[in-house]
């Protein structure tokens, strides 16, 4: 692989996905970002923009398999993980897979489901296998889970606590499309597109698996310099010295930010990070990963706030060494 | 060069450059102009592609970036090309303030005049042990406020064989008859073989009637004058500036001052404005650099300011104490927040739950209404009226009803809080 196939390939998938999911092309770019750097996504943003299309128009075009899990109050870990069912006839116990075994997971409104199921899902996730009764079963490759919460509502919903909130490495937030995007949804509907029938779309499969895997190793190749190190140090030291921020992002997070910065240089056709590739993805990666002060938060300072005053503050690295 | 385009786009008002702000920020605030912006993200790419990518630009790949980026660094583009290409390879020169590309250094000189030496800048007086090394072949004197000593020191090392190339007034001057007057106009005429014309700015000329010119003005005033001195030679030119990177990426003025110059091979060294005698001692440094009246006032100044301020100058001051906050001040911020958004009805409702609660374990016997109205008037003393009010409004508050203003909801938080402490407050 080189920068030029990384780039094409992903633009290819991008044009696909941007046939049947309409006016969302950032959040497309982003979503790959996440594939290609090993994360997890958490959509938050309000029923009925498209996530669940998002989801299965990407599996449609990357080859992958593809599964869905509406999460609820009484949702049960062995819902999500699979567990070892009796077999009355052969007189022995078998393991029965979950929704979690497969490439592309849409975890919908995860905050309904109680901790315990929560955490079932987010291990998986940070390890990739799922562990029942003492045995590990490795997930598929690739492996990526798109989570959603809804924003408005609260009654009923369990909220992640920021340690799990953690090991997702982006946070997205997906707003109602915009009058002109609207009226081109309502255009595609009276044209006949149905969501719920994807494969009358005629999506084309333009990558595999396989290349997926690919360019999830290019990515770790891409170069990242000194320069870029010291300015993603500085940026997530001063999170943690921010006067509206209680608590700053984890280590984790520096790391969430170089391999984001890695996969949005490599999605853009270079071989290395600039800073660029760190301040597109410095809020995405950071919003959730800190905590405000309650005066901030009382007088409506948000993280994305405090990140961009961050980033304002911080000075690219432009001198040469 | 990419932070010269960036601060001359800035300097046009095209951009706004910002420490915080990136190559794509600014990229993004060109698209209105597609030329400066191609241009501009070419010169960022190939900037990026060293500065993080590691890779190398060669001489071609330099020069070619920068014609591409010319109409935006105008004239500082081209000395940046013949300074870079000339002493880049030579991998000899040193770096000095006075050699470097800038219009009005000299960078360029060193492959002018010492095609197979280096430039050394010399910033030590011409004498004792830190003389004139063997090597070097010849000094260019730039203005400087060299001491007697070091002008002697200087005529001797020419009378030895050396060259000197005087670019200011100095006492010299007088020695051979020399003196800076007149008007050159915008060229000079150079009496050699070949193209003659030097291209040069308006400025003094020199007038020494008993020295060989080497180059007249267009108005025939002598431009560059020598004057034979034992073994060697001094060269007179008016002003430094025919020397500087300005003047030799014009036209064919490089190649013209070396044949006029005509200078020995080996180390060219300039004699810059620090040059000059040491001083023994710090206050003699002091005294030399004019900083003399410069430090009396400023102990004057602080004295003064220590007589007007008088004791307390000076005095340490604690800090104050960085402190956690109180838990009153987080409920405070609260209330203000409420206040702020007039939710004077959300806050009895809330309250008014926590209130009801006390006053019907308190005062035993009613449990609502008109009764615990009663029962509570009873027991704290106050207006029967008051409280059923405010009971009254707490009840429709926490029902979601809007009656009352939010003077009313005030008035009955006050009252329920009044009652609360009456019957012996929040335990």
């Amino acid at each position: 692989l080189n920068p030029d196939t990384v780039r094409s390939t992903v633009e290819a998938v991008c044009n696909q996905v941007e046939r049947v999911v309409v006016g969302q092309p950032d959040l497309i770019r982003q979503v790959l970002v996440a594939l290609l750097a090993r994360g997890h996504v958490l959509l938050e943003g309000v029923p009925g923009v498209g996530k669940t299309l998002l989801v299965r128009a990407l599996s449609a075009v990357l080859g992958s398999e593809f599964k869905r899990i509406q999460f609820t109050p009484d949702l049960m870990p062995t819902d999500v993980t699979g567990g070892n069912v009796f077999d009355a006839r052969k007189g022995e116990f078998h393991f029965a897979r979950g929704p979690v075994f497969t490439q592309l997971l849409l975890a919908d409104e995860i905050n309904r489901a109680p901790a315990k199921t929560q955490s079932s899902l987010l291990e998986a996730m940070q390890e990739a296998s799922v562990t029942v009764d003492g045995t590990s079963r490795a997930l598929p490759a690739p492996f990526l889970v798109i989570a959603t919460q809804n924003p408005v509502e609260s009654q009923g919903t369990y909220p992640l606590p920021e340690a799990q909130l953690d090991r997702f490495l982006l946070q997205l937030l997906v707003s109602h499309p915009s009058r002109a995007v609207e009226k081109h949804i309502l255009r595609n509907y009276v044209a006949g597109f149905d969501a719920a029938q994807l494969e009358r779309a005629e999506l084309v499969t333009v990558a595999s698996p396989q290349v997926v895997l690919d360019m999830q190793e290019y990515v770790r190749s891409v170069r990242v310099d000194e320069q870029i190190l010291d300015y993603v140090t500085e940026i997530v030291a001063r999170t943690r010295s921010h006067p509206s921020i209680y608590l700053g992002a984890s280590p984790r997070g520096a790391l969430g930010l170089v391999a984001a910065a890695r996969a949005h240089a490599a999605v853009h056709g270079r071989d290395f990070v600039v800073p660029d590739d760190v301040q597109a993805y410095a809020a995405p990666v950071l919003r959730h990963r800190i905590l405000l002060q309650p005066d901030a938060e009382l007088s409506n300072v948000r993280a994305d706030d405090c990140i961009q005053s961050i980033l304002k503050e911080v000075p690219t690295p432009k001198g040469v060494r | 060069v990419q932070l010269g385009v960036v601060l001359r786009l800035d300097s046009r008002g095209l951009i706004a450059a910002r420490r915080g702000r990136t190559n794509g920020d600014y990229a993004r605030e060109l698209r209105s102009q597609p030329e400066l912006a191609a241009v501009f993200g070419e010169l960022t790419r190939a900037t990026e592609a060293v500065q993080f990518g590691g890779r190398r630009l060669d001489g071609a790949g330099f020069r070619h970036l920068l014609e591409r980026a010319a109409p935006l660094l105008t004239g500082l583009a081209l000395a940046l090309a013949v300074s870079t290409s000339a002493c880049q390879p030579a991998g000899s020169r040193v770096a000095g303030p006075r050699c470097g590309a800038d219009p009005d250094e000299y960078g360029l000189l060193c492959e002018v005049l010492a095609p197979s030496g280096a430039m050394q800048p010399r910033y030590r007086p011409l004498r004792g042990a830190r003389g004139v090394s063997d090597d070097v072949a010849a000094i260019v004197v730039l203005p400087n406020e060299m001491e007697a000593e070091g002008w002697a020191a200087l005529k001797d090392w020419v009378e030895a064989g050396g060259v000197a190339v005087l670019t200011s007034d100095s006492p010299l001057d007088d020695e051979f008859g020399v003196e800076r007057a007149g008007l050159c106009g915008a060229q000079a005429r150079a009496l050699v073989a070949g193209d003659p014309d030097a291209l040069i700015s308006p400025g003094p000329a020199l007038v020494a009637p008993l020295l060989r010119p080497g180059a007249l003005c267009d108005g025939g005033e002598k431009y560059i004058v020598y004057a034979e001195h034992g073994d060697g030679r001094f060269v007179f030119l008016p002003s430094p500036e025919l020397l500087s990177n300005a003047s030799l990426v014009a036209g064919q003025n490089a190649r013209l001052l070396a044949e006029l110059l005509d200078l020995p091979t080996g180390r060219v060294e300039i004699v810059g404005a620090w040059t000059r005698q040491v001083s023994s001692n710090p206050l003699g440094a002091l005294t030399a650099a004019g900083l003399g009246p410069w430090l009396a006032q400023l102990l004057l100044l602080a004295l003064a300011f220590a007589a007007y301020r008088g004791v307390p100058f000076g005095r340490r001051v604690e800090l104050p104490e960085n402190r956690r906050r109180r838990f009153s001040e987080h409920v405070q911020a609260l209330g203000q927040r409420w206040a702020e958004q007039r939710a004077a009805r959300s806050a009895l409702a809330a309250y008014g739950a926590f209130a009801n609660d006390l006053l019907r374990e308190r005062v035993p016997g009613a449990s609502m209404g008109a009764d615990l109205a009663r029962a509570v008037a009873d027991k704290t003393g106050r207006p029967e009226a008051d409280v059923s009010r405010a009971l009254e409004l707490t009840r429709r508050a926490q029902a979601g009803h809007s009656a009352g203003s939010e003077d009313d909801h005030l008035r009955a938080l006050r009252e329920l809080a009044r009652l609360v402490e009456d019957v012996g407050g929040p335990r």
